[in-house]
């Protein structure tokens, strides 16, 4: 390959990196409306009279939780993982995140449906969720629960979990 | 030279797969993740002591950025609550290196101790 050649994939690369990883806004606390949804996979229609008004309202995912920090009941579906680990992009097995349970780090969730992170916890606060997880480490389930967001930061507080199906 | 633009190529995508990580050293207090999440509060020192023995995770909160990361140990399988219980409740330092993936951040503690900043 000429070096003209290898400049130009150089150069593609390095843009194309630049791009992906371009750093993050330093306002934290941005507008939900300039947040981008992603379009819903499944629009249920319960209601079956639906006004003008409600027609203008842009269709947003059904179980996303709203990013102003107020709960929402949610269900969703993901896997279990070594929170840490997930973070730090080191890799993971069911036996290590079981192992690294045990130690004391926290068991998170990630849905798979709206790639998001969640920390896990309960909705009495001084019970920690881990034990009811680790039986469903490897395992695709779904969690149920109130869903806060702040800044970036998720956290589900759990009622239910089960296998999915889904 | 080939090989060395062959190097760079390699070295620039590895750095941004892994994403930013930094060697910082920052100054706030050590947080209840959940409680200080749902409720939007900061906890007494006794009720974070109470939680983290449950085995609910700590967070530092840096108060000069307002940015809230979760806590973990250099050694996987070693947790960070261990590490930070008995600076609850005061004004600490924290180094380590700091993580961020899907928007959460996390510091891998190194060392810790007591602010006087």
């Amino acid at each position: 390959m000429s070096r003209l050649g290898i400049a130009i994939v150089l150069m593609s690369l390095l843009i194309v990196s630049c791009g992906e990883k371009s750093p993050p806004p330093k306002q934290e606390q941005a507008k939900p409306t300039m947040e981008v949804k992603e379009p819903p996979q499944e629009v249920h229609d319960t209601s079956g009279v639906v006004n003008d008004k409600e027609m203008e309202k842009p269709v947003l995912p059904k179980e996303e939780p709203q990013p102003s920090g107020v709960p929402k009941e949610v269900t969703l579906h993901g896997e279990l993982v070594d929170l840490v680990s997930y973070i730090t992009w080191a890799s993971q097995t069911p036996e290590s995140i079981r192992k690294s349970a045990q130690a004391g780090n926290p068991i998170g969730f990630y849905d798979t449906a709206n790639k998001k992170l969640y920390v896990v916890g309960r909705p009495q606060m001084n019970v920690a969720a881990n034990e009811l997880l680790l039986p469903y480490v490897g395992l695709r389930v779904f969690l149920k629960g109130k869903a806060y967001a702040k800044g970036k930061l998720n956290l589900l507080l759990m009622t239910d979990i089960g296998k999915s199906i889904k | 030279m080939r090989t060395s633009l062959i190097v760079i190529m390699l070295l620039s995508l590895g750095f941004t797969a892994v994403g930013q990580v930094k060697e910082v050293t920052m100054h706030g207090e050590i947080v209840d993740v959940i409680a200080f999440v749902s409720s939007g509060a900061k906890q007494d020192a006794a009720t974070i002591r109470a939680s983290a023995t449950s085995g609910n995770p700590l967070g530092f909160h840096e108060t000069s950025t307002g940015k809230l990361y979760l806590l973990g140990s250099p050694e996987m399988n070693k947790s960070a609550n261990e590490m930070v219980q008995s600076y609850v409740g005061l004004r600490v330092f924290v180094k380590g290196k700091t993580y961020n993936r899907d928007g959460t951040d996390v510091v891998l503690i190194t060392d810790i101790g007591k602010s006087i900043r």
